[in-house]
């Protein structure tokens, strides 16, 4: 039995418009032939369909200029009959044909030519004796690789050359249950590549270098031509690693690299040595017995479309879809199907993109068959894809058919864009239009609406979806906000109702991108956050927001007095009042003059120290001054480190507080001693440290009726300390307790200090009762007048 | 070609109660599709379709349901219905929807609305599920675009069907729903004005944390606990709430139809969704339950898959729990009881419930039909 070996190139020709079915094939007379043993490879250079070359026993090799209408024979290698199994052209001149001298099957061989199949060179890598040769891929004009082995199926042998043969280096691999190789692919530009030998398909990824098994195909069964694309493979198959068992043969299909493989057995010693692959699920068989197999769903269905042939084949190759070649014992090619079947109707089919069309025909009863080049069965096929169709009625596929021709086309998309009436931000209260071209059939808004255009004044999402006047549905989204006011609100930052001459500061509640501030005429005044204001009035804050929406505030109405403060102070922030220096752990009470300066009673209000740590401001039972009298209080100091230490005092008036600032120095003391050896000693105190200090007023007020406080400071170390205020009647009955409110907190790095009141409610008779403070270790006692 | 329909809904599930399929079908008839919905013969009419375009399959449903499929799938056969898209509204469509786009070259849209070979019910039944991830492996290979209702399914199923067919995210989104007064749930059960109303709804099924919950039930007081929806966990938790003598703190609708839900959940004051750590299902759970009370504006508790987590902790509209027992759901409903805590989450449901509705998908759902 012949062992062929085919090849097709099927990679770098366009996918092929599937019109496979009902070829007829007419043989082709090749001049020169000298041997009638059969051709077994055929190709065509890709990027000129006038190029062909087919090769085979007897060192014999055919070439066409003209797309196969004259061929020349040339005789490879007159001194040796090759069995040339492969045949190859990188460019129109340069070519590679290899194969195994068929006296002696251990004796490969590649020959090369570099004037487009006329001559040829032997560039086989060793001496002819040891390994045959099968198929062979270049890659480009110099670089490719050349498939081999030892006796049988014990040795694979991969030949590489990158000087276009004149030097190869080889890998060698065994499989344990035996393979031979016998075709070859390497993409030039990613360096991957596939190889096929009984029962197994092989990869590489550095352009050949490298070898290995990629996926198992089944029993070792010789595969002589290697047709895939992506994960799809056809693979012709002859029962044994050789094809030599005189079984079975058959045709494997799989779209997945193996996983799943669906196989057609032919008995009778039918053995397939041919394939090519259309597209992933499309392709082609051949082999002996005049058998040309085509399937149009991976394999799972075949059929023999071989009208016209005689004898075995070994090859087969399509050029574009009108134009096959298959060759073995004789060559032959496609017959025009138009030539040979009746085309009957052309009809064109519109459709909108996304929708189905059903191709319908009507053939007549005496051809019962259809097929659709699809691979559709039946009178109607559906498609939704735009593009020619065509469907072959026929009574058996070497009758003449009747043929059906469908163009399908797309309406043209006319797909919506939503247009907006403003470009702008926009705000809460604002109206947009939102528009789409008008020449449509109709249209539905997500809102339920059905014009061309929607009046929006919410956010949201707007769907609109058009009917074209072809009847195609399309849809345009766009998403709308209205942007919220700005809100904005004026807060007087200081006392309103302030004495003539005084001011108030407003401020806008929140930050805006824009102020504008108008006065009780509708001025603009300011465009600030915040205005100093000194005349009374309504004033309003206009506010826009960073996306230009504008809001304004309620009127804020400024009250002015005409009055002035009573009370007349000698210090200032900047005139403090200043304590004569202190010793570390003395303290000091001096004496700061008030004076009313009007001719009416003015009742001094709580003198605040905003500290008061080591400050200490007066009770709060303060006198009231009489006209033009002048009044002292006393404020006490005590420092517990070395330094200077300030504090601020207010001291409410009519219009606005006095402030002053108090400050003193505290300075250290020096203890001076002799040692026992009498060396003098200085010691100077830098600080002292308490372990708790609680300060507080005075009951307040005093008298009281219901409600009585004292303020406090406190300075509690890491321990806490937890006071106690209780109220203690004249008999020293306990009759009530303070509750402690905390106004704020400072923590240091040796405690906190906090700072607050002890409040009581108390509805206790008149009487004079004492407010005790009990702390840990000492209590302290102050008395307060109760008067109902 | 016959019917000619833009798209053919099929689904295995009960037309009457699946929010799923009865959002979809009202939002492409919304927008003027030509739609066939087909499913099993429950006895029903629904209502939100023409019942010239609605066609019901009689099969036996009192079997197996692989059985059942079969029966459905060739009965979808007979119909001869075709369309520009067929819709397999769950996998045990999927196959009746596969023959009608080989036949009619429909495009195929497989709504994996659950991770179908990981459900809670195949937990323990390995061949089962792996034959269900065999097939559905298999059937997927037709499939044109996928649905799935979060980004985790489809991330998933990304990896175990190894393909590149596109996802389209189409969440379990209620409609947009207004709000308003109801005691259908008070008045129903007699419950007293004092006492709140945990509301369970959905389907009742093992893993859902019925169990935890109900003995969370025995300690409270304040509250009473409606469980709305069927299932075939329904009676073992009748039993338990028989057995422990709280028939007058548990109640049970059974099925109440969709269009008429909204009336009894909006009557609840606390919405619980409640996942075991059972399947990878409920792992990646999502459910139309959550949104549906965001929409009656209930606060919710739900279990702590990060799903969930993530809309009910960053929106801030509940509190989730760690570990769906009884302890940790005892805790996280006294939290609930405060007036003010609700109150806090209602606000914060009320700010972002129109994120949540079903219209804002309306587009995704535009893009999968075209």
């Amino acid at each position: 039995m012949k062992i062929k070996i085919l090849y097709i190139i099927l990679f770098l020709l366009p996918i092929l418009v599937q019109s496979q079915w009902l070829n007829k094939w007419e043989k082709v007379n090749i001049a020169g032939r000298y041997s009638q043993e059969a051709y077994l490879d055929v190709f065509f250079l890709p990027s000129n369909r006038n190029l062909g070359w087919i090769c085979g026993f007897n060192s014999q090799v055919s070439f066409t200029t003209d797309g196969g209408d004259n061929w020349e024979t040339v005789r490879v290698d007159p001194n040796n009959n090759i069995q040339l199994e492969s045949i190859h052209f990188t460019s129109p001149n340069i070519g590679y044909t290899s194969g195994t001298n068929s006296e002696n099957s251990l004796a490969g061989a590649i020959y090369k030519s570099i004037d487009g199949g006329r001559t040829w060179v032997d560039i086989s890598p060793m001496l002819r004796q040891f390994y045959s040769i099968w198929g062979c891929y270049f890659y480009d004009d110099n670089s490719g690789v050349a498939v081999a082995g030892l006796v049988g199926c014990d040795t694979q042998i991969f030949f590489k050359t990158t000087n276009g043969g004149q030097s190869w280096t080889q890998r060698r691999y065994e499989i344990r249950s035996g393979t031979k190789l016998s075709d070859v692919h390497i993409d030039g530009n990613t360096g991957y590549g596939q190889a096929i030998s009984s029962g197994y398909v092989w990869e590489t990824t550095d352009f050949g270098d490298n070898w290995e098994i990629d996926f198992t195909t089944g029993p070792i069964d010789w595969a002589e031509e290697l047709a895939y694309q992506d994960s799809s493979f056809i693979i012709p198959i002859a029962e044994g690693c050789q094809g030599d068992f005189a079984g079975y043969g058959g045709m494997l299909f799989t779209t997945d690299k193996g996983k799943t493989i669906q196989s057609k057995i032919l008995e009778n010693t039918v053995n397939m040595y041919g394939s090519f692959l259309i597209n992933k699920t499309s392709g082609w068989v051949c082999g002996f017995d005049k058998s040309v197999y085509f399937t149009c769903d991976a394999g799972n269905n075949w059929e023999n479309l071989n009208c016209g042939i005689e004898g075995d084949l070994d090859d087969i190759f399509f050029i574009d879809d009108t134009t096959g070649w298959v060759v073995g014992d004789d060559v032959y090619r496609t017959r025009n199907v138009t030539e040979v079947n009746k085309v009957i109707s052309r009809d064109t089919v519109y459709i909108c993109r996304g929708e189905v069309a059903e191709l319908k025909i009507q053939p007549p009863d005496n051809l019962p068959k259809t097929v659709w080049t699809n691979c559709g069965r039946g009178n109607s096929y559906y498609t939704g894809d735009d593009g020619e169709y065509r469907a072959f009625a026929y009574a058996s596929p070497c009758d003449t058919a009747f043929i059906y021709d469908f163009q399908v086309i797309y309406y043209p998309d006319y797909t919506p864009e939503i247009q907006s009436s403003s470009s702008n931000y926009l705000c809460e209260g604002d109206t947009i239009r939102l528009t789409v071209d008008t020449f449509y059939q109709s249209y539905l808004w997500n809102t339920g609406d059905t014009t061309s255009y929607l009046d929006v004044y919410e956010s949201g999402n707007y769907i609109v979806q058009t009917t074209s006047p072809d009847g195609c549905i399309k849809f345009d989204t766009t998403n709308i906000v209205f942007n919220p006011p700005p809100k904005p609100n004026i807060l007087p930052l200081t006392k309103n109702n302030f004495c003539i001459g005084d001011s108030i500061i407003l401020q806008s509640e929140f930050d805006h991108h824009i102020y504008r501030w108008y006065n009780n005429a509708s001025e603009l005044i300011s465009n600030t956050k915040t205005i100093t204001v000194k005349d009374e009035g309504n004033y309003k804050l206009i506010a826009e927001s960073e996306f230009g929406c504008i809001d304004s505030s309620s009127s804020y109405f400024v009250s002015v007095i005409i009055d002035s403060n009573r009370l007349s102070i000698e210090y200032t922030i900047t005139n403090s009042f200043t304590f004569d220096t202190l010793t570390l752990g003395k303290k000091t009470c001096q004496k700061v003059r008030i004076t009313n300066t009007s001719n009416v009673d003015y009742q001094l209000q709580l003198i605040k120290l905003r500290d008061k740590y080591y400050f200490a401001a007066p009770p709060s039972d303060l006198p009231k001054l009489g006209p033009f009298e002048t009044a002292e209080f006393e404020i006490c100091f005590e420092g517990d480190s070395t330094g200077n230490f300030e504090d601020i005092v207010e001291i409410p008036d009519i219009c606005s507080p006095h402030f002053f600032t108090v400050d003193g120095v505290v300075a250290p003391f020096n203890f001076e001693a002799l040692s026992k050896c009498d060396v003098p000693w200085t010691f100077t105190s830098i600080r002292i440290d308490k372990k708790h200090i609680f300060e507080s007023s005075a009951p307040y007020p005093n008298p009281s009726n219901s409600s009585l406080a004292i303020s406090y400071m406190e300075f509690t170390p890491k321990e806490n300390v937890q006071m106690k205020v209780y109220i203690y009647d004249s008999k020293g009955i306990r009759v009530g307790e303070l509750e402690r409110r905390i106004s704020g907190i400072e923590y240091y790095s040796n405690g906190k200090l906090e700072r607050g009141e002890y409040i009581a409610e108390t509805n206790l008779p008149t009487g004079i009762y004492f407010i005790v403070i009990e702390g840990n270790d000492n209590t302290e006692s102050k008395p307060i007048v109760i008067t109902r | 070609m016959e019917n000619n329909y833009d798209v053919i809904i099929i689904c295995f599930a009960n037309p009457t109660f699946d929010a799923r399929t009865i959002n979809l079908v009202k939002t492409l008839i919304k927008y003027k599709r030509k739609v066939a919905l087909v499913t099993p013969d429950y006895d029903v009419i629904p209502d939100y379709i023409s019942p010239n375009d609605y066609y019901k399959c009689k099969i036996n449903l009192d079997q197996k349901v692989r059985h059942s499929q079969k029966e459905f799938t060739k009965s979808v056969k007979k119909l001869k219905l075709s369309g520009k898209f067929v819709h397999a509204g769950d996998f045990y469509s999927l196959a009746a929807a596969k023959f009608i786009k080989m036949k009619y070259k429909a495009k195929l849209i497989y709504d994996s609305r659950e991770i179908y070979s990981q459900l809670n019910s195949l937990k323990d039944r390995t061949f089962a599920r792996k034959l269900i991830e065999f097939r559905e492996k298999y059937l997927v290979t037709y499939v044109d675009k996928i649905m799935v209702t979060a980004d985790v399914d489809a991330a998933y199923l990304k990896k175990l069907f190894m393909h590149t067919i596109p996802y389209n995210i189409i969440k379990n989104l209620p409609p947009k729903q207004e709000l308003f007064e109801s005691n259908f749930l008070r008045d129903r059960f007699k419950i007293s004005s004092e006492k709140i109303i945990l509301l369970y709804q959905g389907w009742v099924l093992e893993g859902r944390g019925l169990n935890a919950l109900i003995r969370a039930m025995e300690s409270i007081d304040f509250a009473e606990l409606v469980i709305i929806g069927d299932g075939e966990y329904l009676n073992s938790l009748k039993e338990l709430v028989n057995k422990e003598g709280l028939e007058s703190k548990v109640h049970f609708t059974g099925l109440i139809p969709y269009n008429e839900l909204s009336n009894a959940t909006i009557s609840a004051d606390i919405g619980i969704v409640l996942f075991e750590d059972t399947s990878i299902s409920y792992q990646n759970a999502l459910p139309n339950k959550l949104f549906e009370f965001i929409q009656s504006a209930l606060p919710v508790i739900t279990s702590g898959q990060n799903t969930m987590r993530e809309v009910v902790e960053n929106e801030s509209i509940g509190l989730t729990i760690d570990k769906v027992e009884s302890s940790d759901l005892l805790k996280a409903i006294q939290k609930m009881s405060d007036v003010t805590t609700r109150n806090n989450f209602k606000k914060n449901i009320l700010e972002i419930r129109d994120k949540f509705t079903y219209e804002t998908q309306e587009i995704e759902i535009l893009k999968v039909y075209s």
